[in-house]
């Protein structure tokens, strides 16, 4: 594939769907630079064209590239924060401000749900309730079966499910109103 | 298996409602100026294609087994030639000797061609030791290690370690020539070296036994290995006797013997003095056969 064709398929892919793979990187590794990430998507995507041609889903592809970067990149900074190197930046937004108070602390909740399930779960997990992706395509961005995309969110839904309930049964002690009564 | 619905669809408890709300916020709008930026990094970037690695690594090891194989190691070590007291010899090139005295010896066993010319041969080895040797009318080749090439005349010998050769090779002497025979002086029946000295008075008279004393001289000192002595004595008898009765004998011996020492210039004149003397021998055309197989200078 010439490359500048490729440059101009691969635009219309930052285009189309920057914003969700930037929102995506955020939720996958809080805490980390998400345009910084979703730059260096982007890099990869340019420089392996011929995987994109072979894409089965170019947005599959986009979002295994993204997630695969968020879980490197998300590796480096625990060792970084380990020895000590890693020093707190600024955290871009990736949602849209429009989102209601009620839809911030939703995001607020899950994310800190998601902290306690493991990578791979939580990936699958992210990309199909959070992001809309199909099954299918989940399995083509984690180059993993299908069957094993159900297993995995499964359990995923699971884990995030019952901390969920673990927050709003704690909220609703130190509130004093019942679970039911909480939003949402 | 029935269709897995997203949370957002199907909420019904308060956390799957929540995770339905945070699943409907909108991402933040992406800057369409991103992507000039990455357009740009992408530019300066230097692109890697891994697929290069492996076809790197096949070079590399290509290039070094390549450098092992084709290096001219070790370095080659200058070529070291010893020659003996008297030898003449100039080096034009590193690789290339011209001898026309005496003997020289390569002394250790080079990786690179070396040539030692004399006037009569000419001399190529590799990984070789040999010694050369410019003797009287011919150059004198004995290799140590190794195996040279010697040109001469047109033709090529190949030499291996151990043997030698002299060139131009000493003329076949006829048979006839080697059966000479003459009365032996009668009053020196001595043997070693109070035979010699006998001799020697012996020759000092001017009679017969003068004459059979000189031969038998030369005799003695032929079998003693002193050809230079054995021809000087023949040569004295002749000088003084040159038409003694024993000439005939006397210059047979000293032709073979100077024949023997490549002497072949010396042999030569003294064939022919031979033929102009003796022209009734029986033995003229035997000498007549060696002059003409002498090598001419």
């Amino acid at each position: 594939m010439p490359r500048s064709v490729a440059l101009a398929d691969i635009q219309r892919l930052y285009e189309t769907y920057g914003a969700e793979v930037r929102q995506t990187l955020g939720r996958l590794a809080p805490g980390l630079d998400a345009d910084d990430l979703l730059q260096e998507v982007f890099l990869i995507a340019i420089s392996r064209p011929e995987r994109l041609r072979s894409a089965k889903s170019p947005r599959a592809w986009l979002f295994g590239i993204a997630v695969k970067l968020a879980a490197t990149r998300a590796r480096s900074a625990r060792l970084r924060r380990f020895f000590g190197l890693e020093t707190a930046g600024e955290v871009p937004a990736v949602d849209a401000p429009s989102r209601s108070v009620e839809q911030r602390d939703a995001q607020r909740a899950v994310a800190r749900a998601l902290e306690s399930v493991s990578v791979p779960k939580r990936e699958a997990f992210v990309l199909f309730e959070l992001q809309g992706l199909s099954g299918e395509e989940v399995a083509e961005a984690l180059n993993i079966p299908l069957k094993t995309v159900w297993t995995r969110l499964h359990h995923a839904r699971k884990e995030v499910i019952q901390a969920l309930e673990r927050q709003l049964l704690v909220e609703s002690r130190t509130s004093g109103l019942a679970r039911e009564e909480i939003r949402p | 298996m029935t269709p897995v619905e997203p949370l957002s669809r199907s909420a019904q408890t308060p956390a799957e409602r929540l995770v339905a709300q945070a699943a409907s916020v909108p991402p933040r709008p992406i800057d369409r100026a991103g992507w000039d930026e990455v357009a740009s990094l992408a530019a300066l970037r230097p692109r890697r294609d891994w697929r290069l690695v492996p076809a790197f690594i096949a070079a590399v090891g290509v290039g070094a087994a390549l450098v092992l194989v084709l290096q001219p190691s070790p370095a080659p070590s200058p070529v070291q030639f010893v020659a003996s007291p008297g030898a003449k010899w100039s080096q034009q090139r590193p690789d290339e000797v011209q001898l026309t005295q005496g003997q020289l010896r390569l002394a250790h066993a080079s990786p690179r061609l070396v040539r030692v010319v004399t006037p009569h041969v000419q001399v190529e080895a590799r990984r070789s030791r040999f010694l050369a040797e410019v003797i009287t009318a011919g150059t004198s080749i004995v290799v140590e290690e190794g195996e040279v090439i010697v040109r001469a005349g047109g033709e090529t010998r190949t030499l291996r370690k151990g043997e030698s050769l002299v060139w131009p090779p000493a003329p076949t002497i006829p048979a006839g020539l080697l059966e000479s025979e003459a009365p032996a002086a009668s009053t020196c029946e001595q043997a070693g070296p109070e035979r010699h000295d006998c001799l020697e008075r012996e020759a000092l008279g001017a009679t017969l036994d003068a004459q059979a004393a000189l031969y038998e001289l030369g005799v003695l000192e032929a079998a003693r290995g002193r050809p230079d002595a054995a021809i000087a004595a023949w040569q004295r008898s002749l000088d003084r006797f040159p038409d003694g009765v024993l000439h005939p004998e006397v210059r047979l011996r000293l032709l073979v013997e100077l024949v023997r020492a490549r002497r072949f210039a010396d042999a030569a004149r003294v064939a022919a003095e031979f033929e102009r003397r003796c022209t009734a021998d029986p033995r003229l055309d035997d000498v007549r056969l060696l002059e003409a197989r002498l090598p001419r200078e």
